[in-house]
Parts: structure tokens; sequence; C-alpha cells
């Protein structure tokens, strides 16, 4: 069962296509990330499957309902909310008051108070909207987008900017929708958040779709390497393990078969007569890998032409 | 589906969206200094300056077209057209320009709220904060400025403050499309406001040439000020019908083009609720023409 269903869209602005006849699924109640470079055509995609621009052709169901069509669009936008990166809040409006502005455009809305709580803002329900700090605004936007109940979630890059225990905070909501049921689809340059929460991810580069797969999928199936280090021991003087280099006074070593080079490093320190020393092995990230294959897109680009 | 009595009365205890958009649009203009600086004490600022200058003259004639008119009542007059102009023109171009920009209107497009409730929320705003201004101009005047209105003509002024709203409030929803920023809205918006107010005559009638007087008679706040400061004589015709045609004929063009090119965000797509949206729908196939 998906949110999302989208299948051979384009999108042409007259001056050539921005996607390419890509195809996006999401499963219902899963958190799914859309990466791309800037201009990739990530923020066209968002904005055809949120009913906000028209596309040139292809089919598109959100919650079973074709965006592209006004009916079902005004039924869409009480079933679903968009989270925008920047936007403005009434500065000298208290958060009670546009929380309850913002819960009468729906339905069946959250009550105002568990709005509130559901982001950790009750004490400041009186507060104006002036008198936030950026943390807070990002958490009253998303006690916002919560209001509708909605059953799809657009989040555009929730903690940018944010100090590192808002993020830690906004990040523990998002994960918490997920447990709700909500389907959210994020867009974030932040791939250590992506990491952490997406459950799928799809990266988009040039109007097409280069990778997708779930982050651990993701990294495993790209050329980005775990990098085993240990300090430089003393007495070796320039020689190394086989495939080693010095960096910043440790040395380094990149690698897809980490047991294998550890095996390698014990028996140089054997031959060497030397013990290792704070030897570290860090895995690939998601981050490491995203760089990996937009470069290695670079590369096969370079090559074709 | 059945309502429970406890789900109906729920529902008709909430107030309604166009109701907490005015009460909103109230209190974020009422509570920020800067709109208060501008939109309000200035007019008043104005004529309290101007009524006092122009003290020792309030009970000379002056001829405003073909009326006569007292110095005071004159002043009173133009600044009653340069505070509507403030109110329903500067402030609607210069506060709608900055939510357009600052994204405030990209998060009602996202919602289900209509473009009416918003827009409609905020001119009644605009409707109370003119009722409010000329209201404490119109107090100032005839208690320390010497201003008289004749009762028999103060249905011909309470037209022509409605006639100027309605032509200023969509010139200024119009104008709010020119600043291509929110760092622009202040400067662009004045930069017309402040020369159409003064070379209306409202404060004094300006030695202007033949052409550019010809020209200065086409702008709104020519006609406006003529039919306020008409309003206020002791002589004359009671309607100006030529600046009433021209006022009526900036209405019609201020909401031709506020609506023909009004847009919620800053770019140039998407437009209004899904307008380009629905061009490119128009592009689309349709399901059934795709098999699926």
């Amino acid at each position: 069962m998906y949110a999302i269903d989208a299948t051979d869209i384009t999108k042409d602005y007259g001056k050539g296509e921005v996607l390419h006849g890509i195809s996006y699924q999401v499963p219902t109640g899963q958190i799914a990330a859309l990466l791309g470079p800037n201009g990739a055509g990530k923020t066209t995609l968002i904005e055809i499957l949120e009913g906000h621009r028209g596309r040139t052709s292809g089919r598109v169901e959100v919650l079973g309902l074709d965006p592209g069509n006004r009916r079902d669009f005004a039924q869409l936008r009480t079933r679903m909310s968009v989270v925008l990166q920047q936007t403005m809040l009434e500065p000298g409006l208290s958060v009670r008051d546009i929380l309850r502005r913002h819960a009468s455009y729906y339905p069946d809305p959250l009550d105002v108070d568990d709005a509130l709580a559901q982001v950790e803002l009750t004490e400041k329900r009186s507060a104006l909207v002036k008198s936030l700090s950026d943390g807070q605004r990002r958490r009253l936007d998303l006690a916002l987008a919560l209001t509708g109940r909605p059953e799809l979630l657009f989040l555009d890059e929730p903690t940018t900017g944010l100090d590192p225990v808002s993020r830690r905070r906004i990040r523990g909501l998002v994960a918490g929708l997920r447990e709700s049921g909500t389907t959210v689809v994020l867009t974030s340059h932040d791939l250590t958040e992506v990491q952490e929460l997406a459950d799928r991810v799809d990266v988009i580069r040039d109007g097409s779709f280069i990778a997708s797969g779930s982050p651990d999928d993701l990294v495993r199936g790209s050329a980005a390497y775990t990098v085993v280090e240990f300090a430089r021991p003393e007495g070796t003087d320039d020689r190394l393990p086989e495939g080693a280099e010095l960096v910043n006074g440790r040395v380094r070593i990149l690698t897809d078969d980490q047991d294998a080079v550890v095996e390698r490093v014990q028996a140089w320190a054997r031959d060497e007569g030397t013990r290792i020393s704070g030897l570290t092995i860090v895995p690939p990230s998601l981050d490491d890998a995203y760089v990996a294959m937009l470069d290695n897109g670079v590369l096969e680009a370079e090559k074709s032409e | 589906m059945s309502v429970t009595g406890t789900e109906r009365a729920r529902s008709t205890r909430r107030p309604s969206s166009f109701w907490l958009h005015v009460d909103g649009e109230l209190k974020e203009f009422w509570r920020s200094p800067i709109t208060l600086a501008f939109i309000v004490l200035m007019p008043v600022m104005f004529y309290v300056g101007f009524g006092l200058a122009f003290r020792s003259q309030a009970d000379e004639i002056r001829l405003v077209g073909e009326h006569e008119v007292t110095q005071a009542n004159l002043s009173f007059g133009g600044i009653l057209g340069f505070a509507l102009m403030s109110v329903a023109f500067a402030n609607v171009a210069i506060g709608l320009a900055i939510r357009r920009h600052h994204g405030l209107f990209k998060r009602f497009r996202t919602t289900p709220v209509s473009p009416a409730t918003v827009m409609g929320a905020y001119l009644v705003n605009t409707l109370l904060t003119a009722v409010i201004v000329l209201g404490v101009v119109t107090a100032i005047g005839l208690l320390g400025m010497g201003v008289t209105i004749d009762p028999a003509r103060l249905p011909q002024l309470l037209a022509a403050l409605v006639l100027g709203f309605l032509c200023m409030a969509p010139l200024g929803a119009a104008a709010s499309l020119l600043p291509p920023n929110a760092d622009a809205a202040v400067p662009m918006v004045n930069g017309i406001f402040f020369p159409t107010a003064f070379l209306a005559g409202g404060f004094v009638i300006l030695p202007l040439g033949d052409t550019v007087g010809a020209v200065v008679d086409l702008l709104p706040g020519r006609p406006l000020t003529l039919l306020v400061q008409g309003a206020l004589s002791e002589s004359g015709p009671v309607w100006d019908w030529s600046a009433v045609a021209l006022l009526l004929a900036w209405s019609l063009l201020g909401t031709v083009a506020a609506l023909r090119w009004f847009r919620w965000a800053s770019e140039r797509e998407p437009r209004g609720f899904g307008s380009s949206r629905r061009k490119g729908e128009d592009e689309a196939p349709k399901p059934e023409e795709t098999g699926a």
C-alpha cells in the first residue's frame, strides 16, 4: 500500500525537461527521504506531489488522489501537511492564536494543548512568536503540521540552522510520527539525520533517480570505503602497511574489506615488532555513500562526453 | 455518517477560520510598532503639523475647482485623502508584499484555508484600521482645528471615502506585485505613495504646469481629494461625476490587475491556489487515457 505512487512523471518548464519520466513510490507509514544536489529536480517533484505545481505528463496518486485534479487537491489538503523550510509566522501573534487559527481549517483537528504537548511547547502557549527561539519556532511549525492529523507529511529541511539539542528534539518528534502511522517525506541536506530517520532513501540527480533503497542498502552498494586508522607506531620510520597513507600523524587505510585489512595490519605489526594502538574502524556513512554516488555520476558523465 | 451531540456541540463552538484570521490580522497590526507609527500615527502627525501651521488662516476661503472651502476644511480634506491612501494603498501594498515574500501566503497555500478567507480578513482589518484612523483625524479636526462639516453633505463625504477605499485597496493589492523582494516593498511602495499623495493637492495647491497638472488630474489621488474637499465645501456641486468616474476606473483597473497577476509565493510559479497546476493538469494525460 503506497501513500505516494507516481509513475513516469515528466516536467518541462519550456526550456527542456527537468524531470525525465521518473517513478516514485512511498509505502504507507514509512519515512522516505528524497536527496539530491541543488537543481536536481527535488523541489519540482515534491511540489508536483503536493499539488502546487503541474506535471507535463505522468500519473500521480497521493493518498489515492490525484493532486493535479482540482477536487482531489482540495480533499488532499485536509489529509496532508507541509512543513516548508523557511516561512514567516506572524511575530505579533501568540503560539495559541496561530495554532487555534490553523486548527480551524480542518474537520477534526488536534486540540491546541495536545499539539503543543506533542512538540513540548506547552509552556510557550501564551508567548508571542517573536519571543521564540529558532528551535521553538521549528517545533511550532511541526505542531501546525500535526494539527490537522495528517496521514502524509512533507518535511523540508526540518533541522537546518538549529543547535544540536533542538535538532535532536525535532528528530525525536519525527521518529515518533512513524510510530503513529504517519507517512513522512523528508528532504534534508543533513545526511546523519536522514540515516537516523529514513526507512528508504531516493537520490535524484539531473531529473532522474540514481539510487533508491534503505540507508544501509545505499551505503553497502556505494563506492564509499570503511576507514581503518591507528596511531603511527614509533620506530617504523616511513614503513607503512600496504595501501596505507599518513594523515595527521595517523596511519589510514581505506577499504571495502575491513577484516582483511585488520589481519594485514596485525601481521605488519608482528613483522615490525611493534604494537598497534588507537585503532579505529569507521564504516562508511550515508554521507560518504551520497558523495561517492554523486562523484561517480560526475565521472560517468565526463566519461560519456 | 451520524454526528453525535457532543461532536456537533464541539463543532458549533469552534470559531470560523474567517474570524480567527480577522483576529490575527488585528493583533498583528496593532501589536506592531512600525505599522502603528507609519500607518496610524503618520497621518495624525501630518495633520497636527499642517493644522497648526495654517491655524491662523483656518477661516479663510480657498477655491478648489468649483468649490469654496475654508482653509481648515481644505487641510482636513487633504489629510483624510492622505490617511485613506496610507491605510488602503500603502499599507495593503507593503503588507501583502511582505507576506508574499516572507512565505506567509505560501504557508496558507499548503492548508485547506480558502484565498477568500485570507484576503477577506486582511481587507476587513484594513477597513477597520481606516475607520479608526479617519475617526481620529476627524475628532482632531472637529475639536481642535476649526473644521466644520455640513450635515447635509455628510453622506457625500462618507460616500467619497468609501469610494476612495474601494479604489485604493485594489490598487494596493496590485502594487504589492511590484517589489521583487520584501526589502524593496517599503521604498518602492512609498516611492509611489508619497508623490501621488502630495501631488493630489490635499495640503497645498502646487503650481504645476499644464502637462504635469493634466497627468496629476488623472492619477487616483487627485479625484479622491477633490471629492472629499467638495464634500467639505460650503458651495459648489454635490458630486463631481468626472472624479467619481475616474476613481471607479482606477478601482476597476486595480481589481483586474490584482486578480490577473496575483500570486501567493515569491516565485512566478506556482501562482494562485493551483492555477499553474491546473495548466499542468490540462497537459497531463488523464488516467483513463493512459490506461492506468
